[in-house]
């Protein structure tokens, strides 16, 4: 016993003495070099290699292209540094066996009571891609901040010695000692997690940073998270993966629109590198557009949104894509069962500016071309999307970015029904950083989405659709940095909604469709935002935050007056006002205030609380809850209220296993006003008025979320439990009574497991539990005209459930050897959606089953009706789909 | 209408999946419901008004004739006229005539409730021409000889709603997938228009063209909607169609002008 105290005594001793080591027993440490017609950069790891101190600088101070040589043996440390760092305006300093190089004109002494800052670039080691949301974090401090989307981070502390840990999802995390006494721009580089199995027991954690953030209700997935899940039909998914996440339902399979908390597809702005996407599926929803090989990460706020988003209720999902490879050129791709794609990546100049460009196409028609039938081979149906961008860094303060995303579907039957969709998007962002603590992004942005429909049945019966949405947008985002306490993000944005009209034209002579076009009004956007982050104590933090939209619906255009307090309906029209380009139709203004705070209990656990109020300018025009690449938009004008929503959440976070395990209890309630909906007999679609027939009311929502998340080690995984209730209450639908919208479900539970075998073999599964969403069920039928009608009760919508939804999710990854200098790297995903053949009722319809068949059509000609029965059918996608995807990266 | 099952049939069969499988659902039980099928014209063979209620989803029969309400027609004119059960809930329109211009009324007392329906019979236009083409077996045609007929808006310079009913030898089709209601509006006229619905060699065609008022085109259009409907999936939530009779009854009362042609296909 006696012996082990005077050991730990000793070697404490020693340790002790070490870290006093003055600098002058340093400088005088004797070292022999030589170098020969190297660079500084080279130097200098050749001396940290045979000195035994380690050196810190940030790479950018280096003069580039001079070559040195030096040979010098036995000779103190001071002299080898003086040499080498003659003729620069680098100087350094010693700080315990750490020599740290500084610019000379930063060398600016703080003194004890002023604050340092910290501040530079997080970005992956091999790619050189900017990390988004990475961490830096200080244990002794318990203090840590996120870098923001652009990976970009600032830190300001008292004068001191720390260690700061540098962490980020899937990767890696560092661990830098540092002397700070002045301010410093320190970029990090972060390295992946590779697959060495005794790495992973000690995977990263980026601290308690999931209870220490005052964020709440929002969760940030990465695309390795994406793509290790299982997948439909070999296509890792961006939107299915959300849709596992607490707070997040669906309609069901074949949707990949997101409702959050009780909100519309509509309410969730989904944006892609900040450009707005107005329908963001493929295939009518069976996909999102999102190329997984292009997407660096992606973020979903369900409340508490940062003021800097804004323009819809709900949620926003935040799509980031990849910069590009500025280490090397290099590839990835994909051959898929539904899809194939591939993306090339590499430096234009390295460090400095790089490129991606990735494409994916569908092939689906390439298989119907194999069939034999005439009548199938004719078709098409595909989607193809491309995604591009460029960046340059300038310097240490500005980089450039330009990105694009163009993508298309088509469905081409025979010649009489052709029908395709796309979104195309552009990005140009400017970072720029003024000084360490203050950040400006600029951006422009525009977004396109049209659909093309075409119909003709040969006859005089033909037409040919066309509507188009467009957006440009500029915006000026800023951080700024005021000290450790508190981060300022404030903002000014503008956008013009273009809603183009829709045109109808005939395709040929015989048509005796009318050409016509439907005007529609336009509308800029504005905001004025101040977003602050407060630590107000060790313990409590607040956000709190406010955005000022002004919303002017313009011309051109023509809106109807009605009579006061009576119908809108064409006999009580009593005017009609033209307005011009631009006029301002009807003016808007919205204050959106939102607050958060933070109550830290311990290191591992926190109490979080928020409130926000948000407001949409613009509707979705459709009395379907699902969306259709064919929905109208709408701005809001003098016929239309902007939407208002205000929501209250409160969290519970605690951490496990030294923040290996996250979890969390949310509760919220939101309740939104002048929600849009439409009478039955309202043609949306072609309405040249469509207030006619517009119904609005109220919406609220409420549940609890539990959420387990696990993300190191060799298994990982989440466990999601929701419960919910949502409501709406329209005049004129369900008798003015409140009822369920159709994705209303009880309870929402999912099951997302990943567990690596060995360094090659990994399996997943997902299993999904959703109670029956609300439907109405007839309470009746009869006759009319002779066709069988089923009877609803007009005072009970949506009062019965679908049965439960639940399916189990499987695959395995098998990765091909990963040796050193082995450059093509592929591997193996297979996957099985809906193992257990459970069969998902997305709806009831009604319908003669003739001959007891249901596969034979009731307006089959050919067949010999025996039995003609008037029957209840469940109509149910995806059952068992296997499906195999060959991955590589070059 | 074979291009909706067809795309649906696409879909289904690229992702080896069957769709569709008989509910096991439990319907709520029915509380019956009074079901009004009211129509005159100017013709004097489709004067007629049906009265029936509801029954359970799963019921062997679909409805269940009324014959012991009281039913009364008048005019603008103010003539009335109570109509008399004829058999399985059929009311039969003896006395008034249909005139194009005139409004109608239809009450309806029963169980001691008062239904209350108005139509005006608004002009339909003649049918100038009629022929039908033969089309081959295709992904979105049935093999069969089509219908197609022209006729000029029945007023000008105005919208007009149509209804088109089809017979076969002088049996009406029904059960279709489809009602064949239109507006004019967004035509230019009707030309060569054809109705999807395939006939065979040495069939005779009746095409009875209806001129609807806007309520009664309202009721047919959410009808087809709801006999289209998916269950409320990419379709809205079904619900009954829009009716013009009050106090809840079901169904639709309107006044139409009726023109038709017949062809005997060779």
């Amino acid at each position: 016993m006696l012996r082990v105290t005077l050991l730990v005594a000793f070697a404490s001793m020693f340790f002790f003495s070490r870290l006093m080591a003055q600098e002058e027993d340093v400088l005088n440490t004797k070292i022999s070099i030589n170098l020969q017609n190297v660079t500084l950069k080279r130097a200098l790891k050749e001396l940290d290699k045979h000195s035994g101190f380690s050196f810190s600088y940030s790479e950018s101070i280096l003069p580039l292209g001079n070559k040195l040589s030096l040979s010098r043996e036995e000779q103190s440390l001071r002299s080898v540094l003086s040499t080498l760092l003659n003729n620069t305006e680098i100087i350094y300093r010693v700080y315990g066996n750490q020599i740290v190089l500084v610019k000379a004109q930063n060398e600016q002494r703080a003194t004890a009571n002023q604050s340092i800052t910290i501040s530079g670039y997080i970005s992956d080691m091999e790619s050189g891609e900017a990390l988004l949301g990475a961490t830096v974090y200080l244990p002794e401090q318990n203090l840590g901040v996120s870098a923001n989307v652009y990976g970009f981070y600032s830190l300001t502390i008292k004068p001191g010695k720390y260690s700061l840990q540098f962490a980020s999802l899937g990767y890696k995390s560092e661990q830098h000692h540092i002397t700070a006494d002045q301010n410093t721009v320190l970029n990090i580089t972060l390295g992946a997690d590779t697959y060495q199995l005794k790495e992973i027991i000690v995977r990263s954690s980026d601290g308690n940073v999931h209870v220490a953030d005052e964020e709440m209700s929002a969760e940030q997935l990465s695309i390795e998270e994406v793509k290790s899940s299982p997948a439909l039909l070999g296509e890792a998914d961006v939107m299915r993966t959300v849709q596992f996440l607490p707070g997040v339902q669906t309609v069901s399979e074949g949707s990949t629109g997101l409702y959050v908390r009780g909100g519309t597809w509509d309410q969730t702005l989904v944006q892609l590198d900040e450009a707005m996407i107005f329908n963001p599926s493929h295939l009518g929803g069976l996909m999102s557009i999102f190329n997984p090989d292009a997407v660096k990460g992606l973020k979903i706020y369900k409340g508490n949104m940062p003021a800097n988003f804004g323009g819809r209720l709900s949620s926003v999902l935040d799509v980031r894509m990849k910069d590009g490879n500025n280490q090397k050129f290099s590839g990835s791709g994909g051959i898929g069962t539904l899809a194939s794609r591939l993306t090339l990546e590499g430096p234009l100049v390295k460090n400095r500016s790089s490129f991606i460009v990735s494409a994916r196409r569908s092939y689906l028609d390439l298989l119907l071309q194999l069939s034999d039938d005439p009548d199938v081979k004719g078709n098409k149906v595909f989607f193809y999307d491309l995604n591009t961008k460029l960046n340059f860094t300038f310097n240490e303060k500005n980089k450039i970015f330009l990105s694009g995303y163009f993508g298309r579907d088509r469905l081409k039957l025979d010649k009489t029904f052709g029908v395709n969709w796309g979104n195309a998007t552009g990005t140009f962002r400017w970072n720029h950083v003024f000084n360490k603590r203050l950040f400006l992004n600029t951006t422009m942005l525009y977004s396109n989405f049209d659909l093309n429909y075409l119909l003709n049945d040969g006859g005089s019966n033909n037409l040919q659709w066309k509507s188009k949405l467009r957006s440009t947008a500029v915006k000026f985002d800023f951080n700024h940095y005021l000290n450790n306490r508190r981060i300022v993000d404030f903002g000014y944005h503008i956008i013009y909604h273009h809603f183009l009209p829709i045109t109808v034209t005939p395709i040929n002579e015989r048509s005796i469709i009318q050409p016509f076009s439907l005007e529609q009004n336009d509308a800029i956007e504005q905001a004025l935002y101040l977003d602050s982050d407060h630590t107000i104590s060790d313990k409590l933090s607040l956000t709190y935050g406010l955005r000022l939209t002004r919303f002017q619906n313009v011309g051109p255009g023509e809106i109807l007056q009605y009579e006061k307090d009576q119908p809108k309906t064409l006999l009580n029209v009593v005017d009609t006002l033209n307005y011009d380009k631009l006029e301002t139709i009807k003016a808007f203004h919205g204050i959106e205030p939102r607050i958060g705070l933070r109550w830290l209990w311990n290191a591992k656990t926190s109490i979080k609380a928020s409130y926000n109020r948000t407001k949409q300018y613009i509707h979705v025009l459709s009395s379907a809850a699902t969306g259709l690449p064919n929905d109208r938009w709408m701005p809001s004008g003098p016929h239309i209220k902007p939407q208002v929503s205000d929501q209250v959440a409160m969290g519970y976070f605690r951490n496990f296993m030294d923040n290996a395990i996250e979890s969390s209890v949310e509760a919220y309630y939101k309740w939104m006003s002048n929600q849009v909906d439409f009478s039955p007999e309202t043609d949306v679609l072609l309405s040249r008025y469509p207030e006619i027939g517009l119904l609005s009311g109220k919406a609220w929502s409420y549940g609890l979320e539990f959420a387990i998340h696990k993300r190191t080690g060799r298994t990982t995984g989440r466990i999601n439990y929701t419960w919910s209730k949502a409501f709406r209450r329209i005049d004129g639908i369900n008798g003015g009574r409140k009822y369920h919208p159709i994705y209303d479900r009880r309870h929402d539970a999912s099951l997302v497991v990943s567990h690596k075998l060995s360094k090659r073999v990994s399996i997943s599964a997902n299993w999904i539990f959703a109670s029956g969403r609300a439907i109405s069920l007839p309470v009746g039928k009869y006759e009319i005209g002779g066709e069988v009608v089923v009877q609803y009760d007009p005072f009970n919508r949506n009062t019965d459930r679908l049965p439960d939804y639940h399916r189990l999710d499987l695959a395995l990854e098998l990765r091909g050897k990963n040796k050193k200098n082995k450059k093509w790297n592929g591997h193996w995903n297979f996957s099985l959606y809906n193992a257990y053949f459970r069969k998902n009722p997305l709806g009831v319809r009604f319908r003669n089953v003739i001959n007891n068949d249901l596969n034979i059509s009731e307006d089959d000609p050919n067949v010999k009706v025996e039995t003609k029965e008037f029957k209840g059918v469940f109509v149910s996608l995806f059952h068992f789909v296997p499906s195999v995807s060959y991955s590589f990266k070059f | 209408m074979k291009l909706r099952s067809s795309i649906f049939l696409i879909v289904c069969l690229s992702f080896f999946t069957s769709c569709e499988d008989l509910t096991d659902i439990a319907f709520p039980a029915n509380t019956p419901v009074l079901v009004i099928e009211g129509i005159i014209t100017d013709q004097d063979h489709l004067n007629t008004v049906r009265l029936s209620t509801t029954t359970d989803v799963n019921d062997i029969v679909h409805s269940k004739p009324v014959s012991n309400a009281s039913v009364k027609l008048s005019n603008g004119a103010g003539d009335e006229e109570v109509l008399s059960h004829t058999e399985n809930g059929f009311y039969r329109i003896e006395e008034i005539i249909g005139e194009i211009g005139e409004t109608y009324t239809l009450e309806v007392s029963y169980q001691g409730q008062e239904y209350l329906a108005t139509s005006t019979m608004l002009p339909v236009s003649d049918i100038d021409t009629i022929t039908y083409r033969f089309k081959e077996n295709s992904l979105i045609d049935y093999e069969g000889y089509y219908i197609s007929f022209s006729a000029p808006k029945s007023r000008k310079d105005q919208v007009n709603y149509y209804r088109w009913l089809l017979y076969k030898n002088d049996t009406l089709l029904s059960g279709k997938a489809d009602i064949f209601v239109s507006t004019d509006e967004f035509i230019s006229s009707l030309k060569d228009l054809e109705l999807d619905v395939p006939f065979q060699k040495n069939d005779t065609v009746t095409l009875e063209m209806y001129s609807l008022d806007k309520s009664a085109y309202d009721y047919y259009l959410t009808l087809s909607t709801l006999i289209t409907s998916d269950g409320g999936f990419f379709s809205p939530v079904p619900q009954n169609p829009t009716s013009n009779i009050s106090n809840g009854a079901l169904g639709i009362f309107s006044a139409s002008a009726v023109s038709s042609r017949k062809i005997v296909i060779e």
